[in-house]
């Protein structure tokens, strides 16, 4: 049984194009990466806290007024559970790695599930009742991660549910680690700086009826089948959620870290995905760019997962005409970084497809017109 | 431990504690006692679904009304008494509430409101308790207190976030908590051990806090009297018939009294016959009116003090009485053969100096650096002197203080038995005649009565010492010592009662009549209320003397031998010695006493003293600065702390640091690990122990070799300890059953074996 907060659906061990930096695990002992806080800022009272406060010193006024010698007793109990909360608060936040799992695909507008785990690298010590809390430009989200009990050298690893409304790169500054235990008096946090740039795909929408209009049926025997048969295209490094049967060991074992095969699918039809950006009022702009650029992801993901060669192009911003996952993935984080400026320059000649899909993009909305046999059609 | 079954068990530790901290400041009955184990064994039963709680929802209402009402008398009677309320009727309210409380446990909230209460009641505890006792049960209070917050919190924390369940396709969903609440890896022995720990370091933190908190006493709500409960009701005035001053299971500590000639006693025989014959004089009377004996306050009869200040800067009082042939002072010399009595006064509400009979002088101690405290002997009548406690106030004005408990003072007496000598008081016919007549007053009927009986009693006797003689002996003959009063309702004075009707009485009777038929004899007599005898602490050196000690005697005026005491009840024998335990507990409660109710910024500075002494960091005025240099003791006693910590913390590091080198396989947990922590421990039975850095594969072929009769349920179990810890198969509910079975065929065959191995 796991004392953390349970989900259902496990996060997966990490992102393929999502993160762009490093994300080490963040430690909370001092000297690693800590954010000073102010004293204030570290000890906020809960309400229970400011209740007990004001009957610490109820107490102690009490015991200085009447010389009550027991009461005395008393009041240093009350004090001294404060500077016991404190302290015990603070062996809890020490010495724990915090660490992001982040899911393998983002899409904006989409609810995600964001893993978290932390370590708790103390010798002999449990850490109790610890929030974290991911921080979004030094700003926490509105979710946080509860962990009941993390024992001495044991890792536990949850997941908060959170939908990222635009697309591109989403920043993450760090990590605020909390507990209010042992009492709940006060809350003790601390901030682990542990930057990480996600990168948000553009949204998806509904796209199979207007393809299937234009005559662009999936093709029968090209459903989510790998590229592995077409024609050796290079070697490029492993990444997660890669298919590890395209490993090429020998190379791999060459060089010292994992390399993949890929192959040019040359048996399926090939498409052409082009956004093609209207003169559009200033107003309408953002909105109807949106719309085009979710249009044109989820266009070009309908014909990947149709087995489609696909090629992307938008303005400057062109992707040769490939297969299997990782390209597919090379083409949503092509368009979740695509500005309106880079789609509305004029781009270089199309290569030849079998197939292009346009994407026009008009004031608020966006239409998609398919065209067989096109080549050498310009942006 | 069950996480729910902790929490509870530590909850109701508290409460517990709580109302022992009260029960030992005496303030609460036995039936509320009673009552309160009852309600709390009923609560304690009271879980959801269970019959108690299905009955006690049944009379919710009715338990309701019945909190409702005593909220409603509590109210009123705490109006009606404005503006001195009587506060006990409060305290009453809050055992009622946390009874209800307790019986309607439900949610977080009912546990908080529990704990708030438990809380008031060690606060009334606080203010009431003046026992050592009560520094066991707040112990255990904080203690328990710790426990209780913590998994409080926990409790809370996981009914409040543990509900959560997350999904990214979904918006989040509450599951039950239950299955937390009834987990045995919540919390376990270490959490209660480190928990306990963390609140021995309050304990300790609270005691600093004791120990330091400046005593100013400021009193700007309350006066700043210190009120203390457990005084006695020793009589200022005594009524015959009535209780007086007689409490025979009264325990409560009197005094506590210091004298260096009992600890050169030859035998405890010898001590115990000396203790015994301590007469502890308090308050003097002189006119008996219908069973009631009362001071008549003549100026004559004014007890002459006269005061100085000693070389040692303490206050002397010197006493005397106009029957007194020498000036006061002139009687310095006497102090040589003078008892000296070193007097903490403990549990009296009237302002009475005790002391030995016949005290010549007090010496009261001068008032420590910082005490706003102060002891004062003031005169009042018929060679009695009074006990005055006064505190400063900032304003520098001196406000009498109500309580007497903790005065301290020393006082000097001569025996006026051991020490009778003619001269020593003037000839009676040296006396104002007026000085001597409250001594012979008698009420008239009474005389009439007594005539007869008197000249018959003294007919043979010509000195007033043979009348005196005479009229004791015929007490001791004719009636005997009972605490069982027994009266006649149609006889009006209960001293008439007690000579001519009843046969038995107490000292209060022996001595009125005593009194009463001298002064009929014409002999002036007085009347004595005090203590007779102690007992004696031999770990502390101090005479105990507690109330049910309070007796009563005469003194009589011989010419030129002044006032000489007389005992006119039969000897009561009484212990004069405290079984061990009896001695541990006053001397612990001398201690608590002085160093804790007492404690004032006296003791304060004292106690820096002290360990400024102890630390070597005294020095004289004007002296050039030195480098402390601590006690040797003291050094060699915190190196040997300091070495012995960090030998348990390398010990204890070392035990939790993985064997072997390289990757570390984390543990498992779950119920493959612990069949297999039982094999290896029935295994040990037979002194094969697993080491290190031992594979269990190669444990089970050193078992299997020496013991081939082990093999085949170890190498079951090995197995299945693998698959789980390296293989991650999981197993089935099956595979566990018989891999119990498996382990339990182990046991009996280790057990076996031992036996044989033992055997041969």
């Amino acid at each position: 049984m796991s004392l953390a907060r349970e989900r259902t659906t496990p996060p997966r061990p990490s992102c393929l194009h999502g993160t762009l930096l490093p994300d080490p695990p963040a430690k909370t002992k001092s000297g690693v990466a800590r954010k000073r806080r102010s004293f204030f800022q570290r000890l906020p009272t809960t309400k229970e806290g400011v209740w007990f406060l004001c009957a610490t010193l109820v107490v102690g006024a009490a015991a200085v007024n009447a010389g009550l010698n027991l009461l005395f007793l008393v009041f240093g109990m009350m004090l001294f559970l404060i500077l016991a909360s404190g302290v015990m608060s603070e062996l809890c936040l020490r010495n724990l790695a915090v660490a992001r799992k982040l899911p393998a695909v983002i899409h904006a507008g989409a609810p995600f599930l964001m893993g978290i785990s932390v370590r708790n690298n103390k010798a002999s010590t449990p850490t109790f009742s610890l929030e974290v809390e991911d921080l979004t430009e030094d700003r926490p989200v509105e979710r946080r991660c509860y962990f009941l009990k993390i024992p001495a050298g044991r890792e536990q690893e949850t997941a908060y549910r959170n939908v990222v409304e635009r697309r591109g790169v989403h920043r993450l500054t760090g990590f605020r680690v909390s507990t209010r235990f042992p009492f709940g008096l006060i809350r003790k946090a601390h901030e682990v700086v542990a930057p990480a740039e996600v990168l948000v795909f553009p949204a998806l929408v509904t796209v199979p009826a207007m393809l299937s209009v234009a005559g662009a049926a999936p093709l029968p025997d090209r459903t989510a089948r790998p590229a592995r048969s077409g024609e050796f295209h290079g070697l490029r490094e492993y990444r997660q959620g890669d298919d590890p049967r395209q490993i090429h060991w020998r190379s791999s074992a060459r060089r010292g870290r994992l390399l993949l095969r890929e192959h040019e699918d040359d048996a399926g039809g090939s498409v052409v995905v082009r956004l093609q950006v209207a003169a559009v009022t200033a107003h309408s702009e953002a909105e109807g760019f949106e719309k085009a650029v979710s249009m044109t992801a989820s266009v070009a993901l309908w014909f990947c997962k149709q087995g489609y060669q696909v090629g992307l192009r938008a303005g400057q911003v062109s992707l040769p005409i490939r297969s299997g996952p990782a390209h597919c993935q090379a083409i949503l984080a092509a368009l979740a970084l695509l500005s309106f400026d880079e789609a509305k320059a004029p781009g270089n000649a199309m290569v030849p497809a079998s197939m292009v899909a346009t994407v026009l993009m008009t004031d608020a909305t966006a239409k998609v017109l398919v065209a067989r046999g096109s080549r050498g059609a310009a942006a | 431990m069950r996480f729910r079954a902790a929490h509870k068990a530590s909850s109701y530790l508290m409460v517990a504690a709580a109302l022992g901290t009260l029960v030992v400041s005496g303030n609460v009955a036995l039936v509320q006692i009673f009552a309160c184990f009852l309600v709390g064994t009923l609560s304690w039963f009271a879980e959801p679904d269970s019959h108690v709680t299905k009955w006690l929802t049944r009379l919710d209402l009715p338990l309701k009304l019945l909190v409702l009402g005593f909220f409603s008398l509590t109210v009123l009677s705490l109006v009606k008494a404005f503006p001195e309320p009587d506060l006990t009727s409060l305290l009453d309210l809050v055992l009622v509430l946390l009874g209800y409380k307790l019986l309607q446990r439900k949610s977080n909230r009912d546990y908080l409101q529990i704990y708030i209460l438990s809380f008031l009641l060690v606060l009334a505890a606080s203010w009431l308790a003046q026992s050592a006792l009560f520094a066991m049960g707040f112990a255990v209070y904080v203690v328990a207190l710790v426990w209780a917050l913590i998994l409080f919190h926990l409790r809370r924390e996981i009914e409040d976030n543990y509900l959560v369940k997350h999904e990214a396709s979904s918006a989040a969903q509450r599951v039950t908590a239950a299955r937390v609440l009834d987990s045995r890896r919540v919390v376990g022995r270490s959490f209660f051990y480190c928990t306990a720990a963390a609140a021995l370091a309050v304990l300790a933190g609270s005691a600093l806090v004791f120990a330091v908190a400046p005593r100013i006493g400021i009193g700007f709500l309350s006066g700043g009297i210190r009120r203390h409960s457990s005084v006695v009701g020793f009589s200022d005035q005594v009524e015959l018939g009535y209780h007086g001053a007689i409490s025979s299971d009264n325990q409560t500590i009197i005094l506590r009294v210091g004298m260096e000639r009992l600890n050169d006693q030859p035998s405890d025989e010898a001590r115990d016959s000396v203790i015994a014959g301590f007469y502890w004089r308090g308050t003097v009377y002189d006119t008996y009116e219908n069973g009631q004996w009362q001071r008549s306050r003549s100026p004559l009869q004014r007890t002459l003090l006269s005061t100085d200040a000693g070389d040692s800067g303490n206050r002397w009082t010197w006493v005397a009485g106009p029957e007194d042939p020498e000036p006061p002072l002139a009687r310095r010399s006497l102090l040589q053969q003078a008892d000296r009595q070193d007097i903490q006064i403990m549990g009296v509400s009237l302002p009475v100096a005790f002391a030995l009979d016949h005290p010549v002088a007090f010496e009261v101690p001068e008032p420590a650096m910082g005490t706003f405290m102060s002891t004062l002997i003031e005169p009042r009548y018929s060679g009695e002197s009074a006990l005055r406690t006064a505190r400063a106030m900032p304003s520098g004005r001196t406000v009498p203080m109500a309580d007497f408990a903790g005065a301290h003072y020393v006082a000097y007496s001569v025996d006026s038995l051991r020490g009778a000598r003619p001269g020593q008081a003037k000839e009676i016919d040296q006396l104002p005649p007026e000085l001597l007549t409250p001594y012979l007053q008698v009420p008239e009927h009474l005389r009439q009565r007594l005539v007869g009986l008197v000249k018959r009693l003294t007919q043979n006797a010509k000195t007033p010492a043979a009348k005196a003689q005479a009229i004791l002996q015929w007490l001791h003959r004719k009636k005997t010592y009972s605490l069982d009063l027994k009266r006649d309702p149609s006889i009006a004075d209960p001293l008439e009662d007690f000579l001519f009707v009843q046969n038995s009485g107490h000292c209060e009777y022996f001595a009125t009549s005593a009194a009463v038929l001298l002064r009929v004899a014409g002999v002036p007599t007085r009347y004595i209320n005090g203590f007779l005898g102690g007992e004696w602490n031999a770990l502390a050196k101090h005479v105990t003397v507690r109330d049910n000690r309070a007796h009563s005697w005469i003194e009589v005026y011989f010419s030129g031998f002044g006032w000489t005491r007389m005992d006119a009840t039969p000897s009561i024998s009484r212990p004069s010695r405290m079984s061990r335990l009896k001695q541990i507990g006053d001397s612990l409660e001398l201690w608590w006493s002085r160093w804790v109710i007492e404690y004032d910024a006296g003791r304060q500075v004292e106690l820096a003293r002290g360990l400024a002494k102890t630390l070597g960091l005294r020095r004289k005025p004007g002296a050039p600065f030195e480098l402390p240099r601590p006690d040797k003791r003291l050094l060699f006693l915190a190196v040997a702390v300091g070495l012995t910590t960090y030998l348990a913390h390398r010990v204890r590091k070392r035990k939790s640091m993985p064997s072997g080198r390289g990757v570390t396989v984390p543990l498992i947990q779950g119920p493959t690990q612990r069949i297999y922590e039982r094999a290896q421990k029935a295994v040990g039975r037979l002194q094969i122990r697993k080491t290190a850095n031992q594979t269990p594969r190669e444990y089970l072929q050193e078992v299997a070799t020496l013991h081939p009769e082990l093999a085949d349920p170890l190498s079951a179990i090995i197995g299945a300890y693998e698959g789980v810890r390296f293989g991650e198969r999981p197993l089935t509910a099956k595979d566990l059953g018989a891999l119990t079975t498996e382990v339990a065929r182990l046991e009996q065959l280790c057990l076996y074996s031992a036996r044989m191995r033992k055997a041969a």
